[in-house]
């Protein structure tokens, strides 16, 4: 069959609304917070083959999950064994690529009784059981303690749904209302998919829109090649450290190797520390969501997502290591905190490729706060929360300030929410002065949430650069580091250590502060005009006005030309 | 004695006017817009009309304004100097937003610029609780301590947001009071008043902009009341809002963020207009221009609102006319992307260099150049504005797009308009589809320079049976607003759950709103009959985070209602979402008063053509791959009842329909032209 551009983009956008109607079924009707509010979730459209055609996302970290996941489960449950109305559901990070408390629910689409296309989605549940509320201790040893894992089984045969596998599975999670509702959600988001590809091919005719589909990957394939003949030829390294597994606090090395070859870049992680014992181990899938995060970034920021950009970028993750763990490791805060750190190297080996396409390191993690227990009529209640921070700068241009970067993009709970649902309060949100990396373009500062629980709870904080600041990029100083506390009641401030799960009594008040972004370029070339606004704005102090930028103000706070010249002249 | 109602809807190129008098004879007039003060093209074709119609000022009895003061402060940062006061700890929700990043994978995506430098965010030592209580006092000195802060700033207009003021507002109250005892002169908002709603960012981005906008619109509009009454027009001045109706101006000038986002609403309220008097009440409006296009649905012959909007990347959470707006349009140009997929937009050459053929300096191929290069819009259709320049279509088209792909230049137009019509699809899709609508009970209603050339082709691809032209698609928003009334929101967060036995509780919390509308709407000089008060609920499954709006039955609600009312929820989910959960605990989370004062109506009466049955030419057109000399009609020449079929083209002052082969077309008996689609 021939392939004109034109069709080809006018069934690109009829697919790419088909994804979006999903993610709107799906986001609009969830129980869960994390699907709900903050839409980490994704919902997709395959080839029969299990290739990914078209993908509404709502956060990167899934761009690696969603074209793995169909795949590995169309290998339990191959293709002649599905029929209308079937639907399968996983959890299992050994095959889904991610976490325990992302279910992902695939469903084959039919024309007539020929498979047309699969439609999944991937959403994240407000627990799956385990030894934490949500589902997410830092302290697991292995992935048994983090929650009850489910294979690929199909949770509805000719559209007739298995009530007792659910029942089963709702028994064993502590928010069984919301697991109900999310996965009734997730179902009928995929059955909106399938109807819309239904009427689609009505149109086209089944052959075309097969056809169209592949072509579709094709023309990502081209696109990502043709951006990647913008990156010099050569090979960048680069690594960094994550602060410990929760269960000890040595230093946990990730390293890169990156070859860009015309129009194919190699990412290689060899020389990355073996898989850990605590839960920061991070699977294949989430890996290769980071490497394809940032080569997109780079590359070409509008690449629509698909099984083509696989073909362009090979990523050699080697078994039994930090970034490919075997099982029965432990992987929940891999998404959290290890995602981030990926992200963070590849973008740094880039960096010496292409500086003006990349940012400083950012805040590092997505700062994980965690809060559950039970209310005053002794119900179960899960407050789970990633926090944004500091973006990096750019060559020309400053971090974002209190802002979530680069694997995710999750909205916050308002803090009217929190109150109304939860028993606690909220003392304090806000921007933190002082946490941007000074530099020419100053990274972004970090955020700070202040909660005091008002019945006993178990708390948990997973969170990063504690210890390692944010690295700057030419010149530019490293963002200020993330910083925990505690204050017990009738008791001093005390600070802990980044990953920290306890229960505290009700009155306790728990302090998260998240890391500012690195900084871009000297910052004794900050424009004075600049660094005087941040001044007048408290988002960074007269004191490192003075010391990081060599900004010298008069009493009236303008700047005093000749004194910065001197300053800054050494 | 004759008297005029005039419509004025002020737009970036022109300003358009629509005048009716009671004997149903319509006007239209155009005037260049003066963007400085749009007060002088206003006052200007005031003046014309007056003149050339022969009628004296104060024969205008009721003037009706879209106006986008309001909307270009907030687009163009220069609203009022401004303070923010807010709850201590919070200061910077207004900065934070939710946190996330307009863009997922592009770094240099940012945030919109803050509505305000952050030292202009003042806290104050209060806490109000979700349940209402107070855990920390308002104390005077702290008052006196903001007092002083603010008369140090010297700002014309302050914004309050306090936490959890939707349930408990006397913080606001005192210090609105406070200040407003201390410095008369001070513009203030308090979030409770303009949306007492929870959801603090939301609340507080809705405050700012209302506090932003205030001091220039109520200058604006007291302005032109004064000169409109120096030129003596002594009608009562109505100016339009977001919500589909229209306030006092003395109302507009103190809430004015109501009328922040009323630019595209007199298009959706023609469609309201057309779907009374045509009795198709469901209605697709699609409003394409230059750059981008407006798309709303009518369902029943009703407005469809949200309280989910935003301008300029800040929320604004009053209810709006709910409208789907895509960066596709005339303007949009067409280009061959890295994977080799022909693409159109979202870059657009806007009026400026605009086009190829408008002949500029544009070099981009455009969507216009593919209507003109395809014969479906011939070079003197612009008459007035300009002369259309096909062969620099042709010359764009071919080398950017034709050769490149290896088509014919006509193969390349209908590539580009068949892409085009793509993204518009889709937009129209999120407003029907996608919210359980089926198209083929649909009628579509374009308008805009550039809409009903596309029109046709829309429609057969969405299953459209119906396309309605109003009369004049080149000022559909003036003459929309001929049609609009008074209309007042007011709402309540309640967070309650539905069943039977809450009824009561309702009643009594729809009466504070009910009181409140008849006082307001009393005050405005409505009575009676004229005054219609419609309730709303917004309800969820517990545990959801997003709310379907439903229409309340009228009167005091007994148990057997709220019975009815969770019923219609579920089918509402249903047809929504696809899905209902029957046995899920259902909760209410906000009530909606909307109040109307009805202005007087009249029928405007048929425009007779001069029944001149004769074609005025034929024009050359590409249609599906080969060139047909078809029929060109005049607009003018068409009367009620005058039937024809396509293909043919149909021209008129700034606009220009093409009806394609297959397609059956009249005239109504209100001057509609109504094309029956071949649907597919």
């Amino acid at each position: 069959m021939n392939t004109d551009p034109i069709t080809l983009e006018v069934l690109r956008n009829a697919l790419q609304s088909i994804a979006e109607e999903m993610g709107v079924t799906l986001t609009r009707t969830a129980l869960s917070p994390n699907i709900k509010d903050r839409r980490d979730c994704s919902t997709a459209i395959y080839t029969p083959g299990g290739e990914l055609a078209a993908q509404a996302e709502h956060i990167p970290l899934h761009l690696g999950l969603m074209p793995t996941v169909v795949k590995k489960v169309l290998e339990t449950f191959p293709v002649r064994n599905l029929a209308p109305g079937d639907t399968i559901m996983i959890n299992d990070p050994y095959i889904s690529g991610s976490h325990l408390p992302d279910i992902c629910v695939i469903s084959p689409v039919f024309a007539g009784n020929r498979l047309l296309a699969i439609v999944a989605n991937l959403a994240h549940h407000v627990d799956m059981g385990g030894t934490v509320p949500g589902s997410m201790s830092t302290t697991a040893t292995e992935i048994f303690q983090e929650g009850i894992r489910i294979p690929p089984v199909k949770i509805s045969s000719g559209g007739r749904v298995n009530n007792d596998l659910l029942k089963v599975l709702a028994h064993n999670v502590r928010t069984t209302s919301e697991f109900y509702g999310d996965i009734q959600a997730q179902i009928s988001a995929n059955q909106i998919g399938g109807k819309r590809l239904e009427e689609l091919e009505r149109k086209t005719g089944t052959e075309t829109l097969k056809h169209y589909m592949d072509e579709i990957i094709n023309y990502t394939e081209r696109r990502i090649r043709a951006a990647l003949k913008n990156i010099p030829n050569g090979t960048y390294q680069f690594s960094d450290y994550l602060e410990g597994d929760g269960i000890t606090g040595d230093m946990i090395k990730i390293a890169v190797r990156v070859q860009v070859e015309d129009e194919k870049i190699i990412v290689d992680f060899t020389g990355t520390s073996p898989q850990v014992k605590g839960p920061v181990n991070a699977t294949r899938g989430v890996t290769l969501a980071c490497a394809y995060f940032a080569v997109k970034a780079v590359a070409d920021p509008e690449l629509p997502p698909s099984e083509g950009i696989a073909r362009a970028v090979e990523i050699i993750t080697p078994p039994g290591t930090l970034v490919n763990p075997c099982f029965p490791a432990p992987v929940a805060h891999a998404n959290i905190n290890t995602a981030q750190r990926i992200t963070d190297i590849v973008l740094g080996a880039l960096a010496q490729a292409v500086p003006h396409k990349v940012t400083a390191a950012g805040t590092g993690s997505m700062s994980n706060f965690t809060i559950g227990g039970r209310d005053a009529r002794h119900h179960y209640y899960s407050y789970v929360e990633t926090y944004g921070g500091g973006q990096g700068a750019k060559y020309d241009q400053d971090g974002m300030d209190g802002v979530h970067v680069n694997m995710t993009n999750t909205l916050n709970t308002p803090v009217e929410v929190i109150e109304m649902n939860y028993p606690l309060l909220v003392e304090k949100y806000g921007l933190i002065p002082d946490t941007g990396g000074p530099g020419e373009f100053r990274g972004g500062t970090g955020l700070a949430r202040e909660i005091t629980v008002l019945e006993n709870a178990t708390v948990s904080i997973s969170t990063e650069r504690n210890i390692i600041n944010p690295w700057g990029l030419q010149k530019g100083i490293p963002g200020r580091c993330a910083r925990c506390f505690i204050k017990m009641p009738g008791s001093d401030c005390k600070e802990i250590p980044g990953k920290f799960t306890r229960e505290v009594p009700k009155g306790a008040t728990i302090i998260l502060q998240t890391a500012g972004g690195g900084g871009f370029g000297d910052p004794l070339r900050r424009d004075p005009a600049a660094v005087r606004q941040d001044v007048v704005n408290g988002l960074i102090s007269e004191t490192a006005a003075l010391e990081d930028y060599g900004v010298v103000f008069n009493e009236a706070l303008q700047v005093d030309e000749d004194k910065t010249r001197k300053k800054r002249n050494g | 004695m004759t008297t005029y109602k005039l419509a004025i809807d002020t737009g970036g190129t022109f300003t358009d006017f629509c005048l009716l008098g009671n004997n149903g004879e319509l006007y239209i007039a155009k005037e260049p817009s003066t963007p400085d003060d749009p007060s002088l093209a206003v006052l200007e074709g005031i003046k014309k009309i007056v003149q050339e119609k022969g009628i004296q000022p104060h024969e205008i009895d009721l003037l009706l304004h879209g106006t986008t003061v309001a909307t270009n402060a907030i687009l163009e940062q220069n609203g009022a100097s401004l303070a923010l006061i807010t709850t201590k700890g919070f200061k910077d929700i207004i900065y934070i937003g939710r946190q996330n990043r307009p863009h997922l994978y592009n770094f240099w995506s940012l945030k919109p610029p803050p509505l305000l430098p952050r030292n202009m965010a003042l806290e104050i030592n209060e806490r109000i609780l979700a349940d209402g209580s107070v855990k920390i006092k308002l104390e005077d000195e702290e008052i006196n301590a903001i007092i002083e802060q603010i008369r140090e700033t010297g700002v014309e207009s302050a914004a309050i947001c306090l936490l959890h003021s939707y349930i408990n507002p006397a913080h606001e109250i005192l210090l609105k009071n406070a200040l407003k005892q201390n410095q008369p002169g001070l513009s203030v908002t308090i979030s409770s008043e303009i949306l007492p709603e929870f959801r603090e960012y939301e609340r507080t981005s809705t405050t700012v902009i209302n506090a932003l906008v205030k001091p220039l619109t109520d200058k604006y509009i007291s302005h032109l009341e004064r000169d409109l009454n120096s030129t003596g027009v002594k009608s009562e001045l109505f100016i339009m809002q977001s919500n589909g109706g229209v306030i006092t101006a003395p109302r507009a000038r103190k809430q004015s963020a109501r009328i922040a986002l009323s630019g595209p609403a007199g298009g959706v309220l023609a469609g309201i207009h057309l779907a009374r008097s045509t009795g198709h009440k469901n209605l697709i409006t699609a409003d394409m221009g230059g750059t981008s296009m407006d798309i709303s649905l009518i369902h029943n012959g009703e407005l469809r609102f949200t309280t989910e909007g935003a301008i300029g990347g800040y929320p604004l959470r009053l209810p709006m006319l709910d409208i789907h707006t895509i960066g596709a349009g005339g303007g949009s140009i067409a280009w061959i992307d890295a994977g080799s997929a022909l693409r159109v937009g979202p870059k657009s050459a806007g009026s400026v260099p605009g086009p190829a053929c408008y002949d500029l300096g544009g070099q981009e191929p455009t969507v216009t150049d593919a209507n003109v290069l395809l014969g479906r819009l011939s070079p003197t259709d612009l008459a007035g504005l300009k002369t259309l320049k096909p062969e620099l279509s042709a010359r764009s088209i071919s080398e950017k797009i034709g050769k490149p792909l290896g088509l014919t230049t006509e193969e390349a137009s209908e590539g580009i308009i068949r892409v085009v019509n793509a993204s518009m699809v889709r937009a129209m899709r999120v407003v029907s589809v996608q919210k359980g609508f089926d198209t083929r009970d649909f009628t579509l209603v374009p308008f805009g320079g550039a809409g009903p050339l596309h029109a046709v082709e829309l429609a057969r691809e969405l299953g459209i049976p119906r396309i309605l032209l109003p009369p004049y698609p080149g000022v559909t928003s003036a003459w929309g607003m001929l049609s609009a009334d008074v209309r007042h929101d007011y709402s309540l967060t309640c967070f309650v759950n539905l069943i039977p036995d809450i009824y009561a509780e309702i009643n009594s919390k729809f009466e504070q709103l009910i009181e409140q509308g008849q006082k307001e709407l009393g005050q405005e000089g409505f009575t009676g009959p004229e005054i219609i008060l419609a309730r709303f609920m917004d309800i969820r499954y517990k545990g959801q985070s997003y709310e379907l709006t439903l229409s309340i039955p009228g009167n005091s609600l007994i148990e057997e209602d709220i019975r009815i009312i969770s019923r219609r929820f579920h089918r509402l989910h249903q047809q929504y979402y696809g899905y209902c959960r029957e046995n899920a605990p259902m909760e209410i989370v906000t009530l909606r008063l909307v109040a109307t004062g009805v202005l007087p109506k009249i029928p405007s009466r048929t425009q007779l053509g001069n029944n001149n049955t004769n074609i005025s030419g034929t024009r050359r057109v590409y249609l599906s791959g080969s060139y047909h000399e078809i029929p060109v009609y005049a607009r003018q020449d068409i009367s009620p009842g005058f039937r024809f079929e396509g293909p043919t083209v149909i021209t008129q002052a700034g606009s220009t329909i093409l009806i394609w082969p297959g397609d059956h077309a009249r005239c109504d008996r209100w001057g509609n032209i109504v094309i029956e689609t071949k649907v597919q």
